[in-house]
């Protein structure tokens, strides 16, 4: 004890400082039951970090997001669903254009009477001109008409004389 | 790493299913020169009596002639209307006017030698036929509209 206390005094004269750090405590202190209670520490923390992580899932990229949704969607159960619904369409598309060239759809006949007046008049290059010009010439077309009806005046006026006095009578 | 592989596949597939798409889209064209190319094509084959096999191999090569006959017609073009014209453009406009015939000839010629190959040359002459045909009707129902057209505005006036 002697010792120490001389060793005490050398340092104080020596280096005051030193001598006064002496006084404080050595390393540090084990709060009581620190080990017994460290894995559930370890537990707590751990549980509290999941919580945290799956709490902020919702808030990441946008682009996670979808890749995440795509990704579910190619998950067996669902890939194989999409498949046959895509299957499904593209062998319906296939029969409906087979039906098509079967019924024979598309004829002229179905072509509407606007859609023709704007195909000719958009491809006048492909018809021969003299047919065109009797088409379009309206002088030519009045003259048709005008046949035309006079055809049918005379067509009524043979019926009529065709007729009987009693059929006409009848008519009448 | 591999998200980027994820987007670049994501991607791929859907512009190649974008494109089948626009390719379905296609085939149900209405404009009405679709339409009436779709009926020249259902008058021909049955005038000409073309099984499955031969009307594909007949409209393929059919189109591919009308392409290359637009392109040599496009290319002659006259740039100015008559009024505008020189006697030396009319003049060099002519001239054009037979090298265009000439090369529409020779695309003929050409064209011939694959149609006979299809259809044999006696169905070539009924094709022409045929094609007359059709362009005879669809000027006769022109012109019925036109007289119809003419007949309502009598009526009106």
């Amino acid at each position: 004890m002697k010792n120490t206390d001389d060793i005490k005094k050398e340092l104080e004269e020596l280096s005051p400082f030193l001598s006064k750090r002496k006084k404080e405590k050595e390393g540090f202190e084990v709060p009581t039951n620190y080990f017994r209670k460290l894995p559930d520490l370890i537990m707590d923390r751990i549980q509290e970090e999941e919580t945290l992580s799956s709490s902020s899932a919702p808030t990441t990229n946008w682009l996670d997001q979808i890749i995440e949704r795509i990704q579910l969607l190619l998950q067996p159960q669902y890939a194989m669903a999409l498949a046959s619904i895509a299957i499904f369409i593209m062998v319906s598309i296939f029969f409906f254009e087979q039906d098509n060239a079967l019924l024979g759809a598309n004829t002229l006949a179905e072509v509407s009477d606007e859609e023709i007046n704007s195909y000719v008049m958009d491809n006048l290059e492909e018809f021969e001109i003299d047919l065109l010009m009797d088409a379009i010439d309206e002088e030519n077309l009045e003259k048709e008409i005008e046949s035309e009806s006079s055809s049918d005046d005379d067509y009524l006026d043979n019926i009529i004389d065709d007729l009987s006095d009693k059929e006409l009578e009848e008519l009448m | 790493m591999s998200k980027l592989k994820f987007i670049i596949g994501t991607f791929l597939c859907l512009s190649l299913s974008s494109l089948s798409f626009a390719q379905v889209l296609d085939d149900f064209d209405d404009s009405p020169a679709a339409k009436v190319e779709k009926a020249r094509e259902q008058f021909i084959t049955e005038k000409l009596n073309l099984s499955n096999q031969e009307a594909d191999a007949f409209w393929q090569v059919y189109y591919e002639y009308k392409d290359n006959e637009e392109k040599i017609k496009n290319k002659y073009r006259p740039g100015k209307g008559l009024r505008n014209m020189s006697d030396e453009d009319a003049n060099a406009f002519i001239l054009s006017r037979f090298e265009m015939d000439g090369k529409l000839l020779q695309l003929k010629k050409d064209y011939y030698q694959k149609f006979q190959k299809i259809i044999g040359p006696k169905r070539v002459i009924q094709y022409t036929r045929a094609e007359k045909a059709f362009r005879q009707e669809v000027l006769r129902r022109f012109k019925e509209n036109r007289k119809r057209k003419l007949k309502r505005n009598g009526r009106n006036e």
